[in-house]
């Protein structure tokens, strides 16, 4: 069932793959992506953190976008779960980002999904408190707090 | 009734001259960043200024530095006291030659990247900072408490691209509390805007691309 919600996201042109995450940066599916399960956690971990570190401010983070000049990574962020796909194409931006807040919504409601991101629940900030800092990022992290 | 716009769209000499030139008796406010500012016409000549902690020809020559700012000018509203007793015509030439002069001044080097952002439609404030997250420049001239925050978001991106295999990204775009930050490189620094919430990526992006270039 969830395959079939995210295939919905990767059948546009352009859209390479996309994947599914916890606030724990545990990886439930993935679609299309060549990446090794280690490399897609640590990716989660790194935009998770960014999640994190504003609401350490008080700010609640809903979506993230990179843009490089051909490539384009647009994740949804939740209060429990983000989904992430990765296009390379402008010209599908706006489509893919109403599709992924339908998938989003499509997540939501279904059971399967939701008894999995009830076993895998973790407030904005847990990747702070779990991640292995540099000394650099850790001054830093001490400055945010 | 009232004429209120915003300086992006219509700079300050222009309404200055607009005001004297059809020999009005009005007061002209200027809100920047939350701070005001006041111009006081009297019969096509202006008479008073303030722009906090300056009176007179000192605070006119201050909102002449200014690139965004809503206004308003009310007509028939006398001047309190009168402070100014230059022509307008010389008072306007005196301050468009300190403006050019201040160009050198560090201070102000980014004044124009500034005024160039602002006209993108939904640009709130401008921020350039290193990649240690130091503050560069700001427009808002507010402090800035959140210079670690944009160190560790720039960090986290710069991984993303290693992950990626590239570099780090152009531009990053968040959605967080009813607000969209854009941050972008700028040369060695990068740039951080803070907009509104309903903007359209797609439009605006091409217009920031077009301002930092």
């Amino acid at each position: 069932m969830i395959e079939d919600i995210l295939k919905d996201v990767t059948e546009i042109d352009a859209v390479e793959g996309v994947y599914l995450a916890s606030n724990r940066g545990e990886i439930l599916d993935a679609r299309g992506l060549s990446f090794d399960m280690d490399a897609l956690k640590e990716l989660s971990r790194r935009l998770l953190s960014i999640s994190a570190f504003y609401a350490t401010l008080g700010k609640k983070v809903t979506e993230l976008e990179f843009y490089w000049a051909r490539n384009f990574i647009t994740c949804k962020v939740s209060d429990h779960f983000m989904v992430v796909a990765f296009s390379h194409s402008t010209q599908v931006h706006s489509l893919l980002r109403i599709t992924l807040n339908v998938t989003m919504s499509k997540l939501l409601e279904n059971k399967k999904f939701n008894k999995w991101v009830k076993s895998h629940l973790a407030d904005r900030t847990y990747i702070i408190k779990k991640c292995e800092w540099t000394e650099a990022e850790e001054k830093l992290l001490a400055k945010l707090k | 009734m009232a004429l209120v716009g915003n300086l992006k769209d219509l700079k300050l000499p222009s309404l200055i001259q607009l005001n004297c030139m059809e020999r009005n008796t009005a007061k002209l406010t200027i809100e920047h960043s939350g701070k005001f500012g006041f111009v006081y016409f009297e019969n096509g000549q202006v008479v008073h200024a303030e722009y906090d902690p300056d009176i007179g020809e000192k605070a006119v020559f201050r909102l002449l530095t200014l690139y965004a700012g809503k206004f308003k000018v009310e007509s028939g509203i006398r001047a309190p006291v009168r402070t100014i007793h230059t022509n307008w015509n010389n008072l306007l030439l005196d301050g468009l030659h300190q403006l050019d002069s201040m160009d050198d001044n560090p201070e102000r080097r980014y004044d124009h990247l500034f005024e160039r952002l602002f006209t993108v439609k939904g640009v709130k404030t401008a921020l350039i900072f290193d990649k240690e997250g130091a503050i560069i420049a700001n427009s808002s001239g507010k402090s800035q408490s959140e210079d670690a925050l944009h160190a560790l978001v720039l960090n986290a991106a710069d991984k993303i691209g290693m992950l990626l295999k590239r570099e780090g990204p152009d531009y990053i775009s968040i959605s967080a509390a009813s607000q969209k930050y854009i941050y972008a490189k700028y040369n060695q620094y990068f740039v951080l805007l803070e907009m509104d919430q309903k903007i359209k990526l797609d439009v605006v992006l091409p217009l920031i691309k077009q301002a930092l270039a």
